[in-house]
């Protein structure tokens, strides 16, 4: 289990986060780029981890909180 | 007992990534990096926009210190540059003697291209490494008067930080627009009056013919035969692939090293990725070498799918890129080589645009200008696969 938060300082919006995981990225009200899910479990771990390093701004932090990958 | 040794040439973003993706996919093998530069690795895309204006210290973009690559059991070699392949034996030869790998991934990026022309010692200058980005911010110091020769990104960028420190600034760009490949020519015009608009004195269809001065640069002289006087000339012409190092290994290398559509770099256990890496795609048919921060670290993650036994489909990327211009965020994702461009909304003279690129019935690229929000939705639809009729419907929502 992971929590997932954005640097919204450093965002640039490029997307690639909702493309890579969009269980837990996508897009909210006003058109904003949100975090949907923002404590992510089991295979949603990987793509969040996967969206982290595809990051062009290192915005994505995930915290891992237990050990289940 | 480890059972196998990856070994990645290169220690720049794609190497990082590599490893990165190898550990997160559970490889429990030796993982060995082999960087040329004296350095950890760092990341490109600030050198040119905050290292040069000053805002980041060149530490500052280095992605993680060296406990965090003992802390992925991850042997980070910096200052061993590789200079010879034998996939026969399965061995890289460096500075520092011999490598043996189990699987090798060629991550040895590019260089500048050299200057075509003859240059005094002081004051010529390009950028593709940190210490380039030190050398020139130096400089940058001294307030010269600067001569930028190319338009590209790159060459765009420096003007951008030159101008943001208050500085005269020329680029001189040999095509008729800079940028046209990349964002096709109806959208560059924009990419030209934005350079005008903030000061920079762009010059297109010239090209620098001599660069004058005998300790230092003191002028250009341009194939128009106008003379530019100046302090600093810094060369963005583009960059050529480092694959010397693999001459004579049998891999097959034309402007990069030639890969199958799953960045195979022939032998099996030999990989490609970054920069240095030519592949076909299958959605445009085109050989090409990806040269994007973000195709990089698609490869990267492709590659290390292959390592640990996933990705059967052959590699694609989104063609994701992004730029920063006078205080302006670009965002292109897909292919500008489109037939059909349409400003979905904004206008290509104001600060604030979005642009689809329509082919076949379909929206196949877009960019952004300060248009976060609306790209991000754009390049979903996009995705999705929406049909060029109701792209502004979806992007406008």
């Amino acid at each position: 289990m992971a929590d997932v938060t954005i640097d919204w300082d450093r965002c640039i919006h490029s997307g690639m986060c909702t493309t890579i995981a969009g269980n837990v990225f996508g897009m909210g009200p006003g058109a904003r780029l949100v975090v949907l899910h923002p404590t992510v479990t089991g295979a949603d771990l990987d793509s969040v981890h996967d969206a982290a390093a595809c990051c062009p701004v290192d915005a994505i932090a995930v915290d891992v909180v237990a050990a289940d990958g | 007992m480890r059972t196998r040794r990856v070994v990645v040439a290169g220690g720049g973003l794609a190497a990082v990534r590599v490893t990165e993706f190898l550990r997160r996919r559970g490889f429990d093998g030796a993982v060995v990096v082999l960087g040329d530069e004296p350095h950890l690795p760092y990341d490109r895309p600030p050198l040119s926009k905050d290292v040069l204006t000053g805002k980041s210290r060149p530490q500052d973009v280095t992605f993680k210190d060296g406990q965090a690559f003992a802390d992925l059991d991850v042997e980070l070699r910096t200052g061993c540059a590789v200079l010879g392949l034998d996939p026969v034996r399965g061995v890289v030869e460096t500075v520092a003697g011999r490598v043996p790998y189990d699987d090798l991934v060629v991550c040895t990026g590019a260089r500048p291209r050299p200057v075509p022309w003859q240059t005094p010692p002081e004051g010529v200058l390009v950028l593709r490494t940190v210490d380039d980005a030190v050398a020139i911010r130096a400089e940058l110091e001294r307030r010269p008067t600067v001569v930028v020769a190319g338009a590209g990104f790159v060459g765009a960028e420096v003007a951008s930080s030159a101008r943001a420190l208050g500085l005269d600034v020329t680029v001189v760009e040999v095509q008729p627009t800079p940028l046209a490949r990349a964002v096709g020519p109806l959208v560059a015009a924009a990419f030209v009056s934005m350079h005008r608009a903030n000061g920079t004195d762009l010059r297109c269809g010239v090209a620098v013919a001599e660069v004058l001065g005998r300790e230092r640069v003191e002028a250009v002289r341009l194939t128009d035969g106008s003379v530019l006087p100046c302090d600093l000339l810094v060369a963005g012409l583009g960059v050529v692939p480092n694959v010397e190092w693999l001459a004579g290994s049998g891999l097959r290398v034309d402007d990069g090293v030639v890969c199958d559509g799953q960045l195979c770099a022939g032998p099996s256990n030999v990989h490609a990725a970054g920069d240095v890496a030519r592949w076909t795609d299958p959605r445009t048919g085109r050989s090409a070498r990806g040269q994007q921060w973000m195709v990089a670290v698609e490869q990267a993650r492709h590659v290390a799918n292959r390592l640990t036994g996933g990705a059967p489909a052959p590699f694609t990327t989104g063609r994701y890129f992004w730029t920063h211009q006078y205080g302006h965020h670009f965002q292109f994702a897909g292919d500008a080589g489109a037939r059909e461009v349409r400003v979905l909304c904004g206008a290509l003279e104001a600060d604030e645009f979005v642009v689809g690129y329509g082919d076949g019935g379909r929206l196949v690229g877009v960019l952004a200008k300060n248009r976060s929000a609306a790209f991000v939705r754009a390049k979903t639809a996009m995705d999705r696969g929406v049909a060029w009729d109701d792209v502004h419907a979806t992007v406008l929502g």
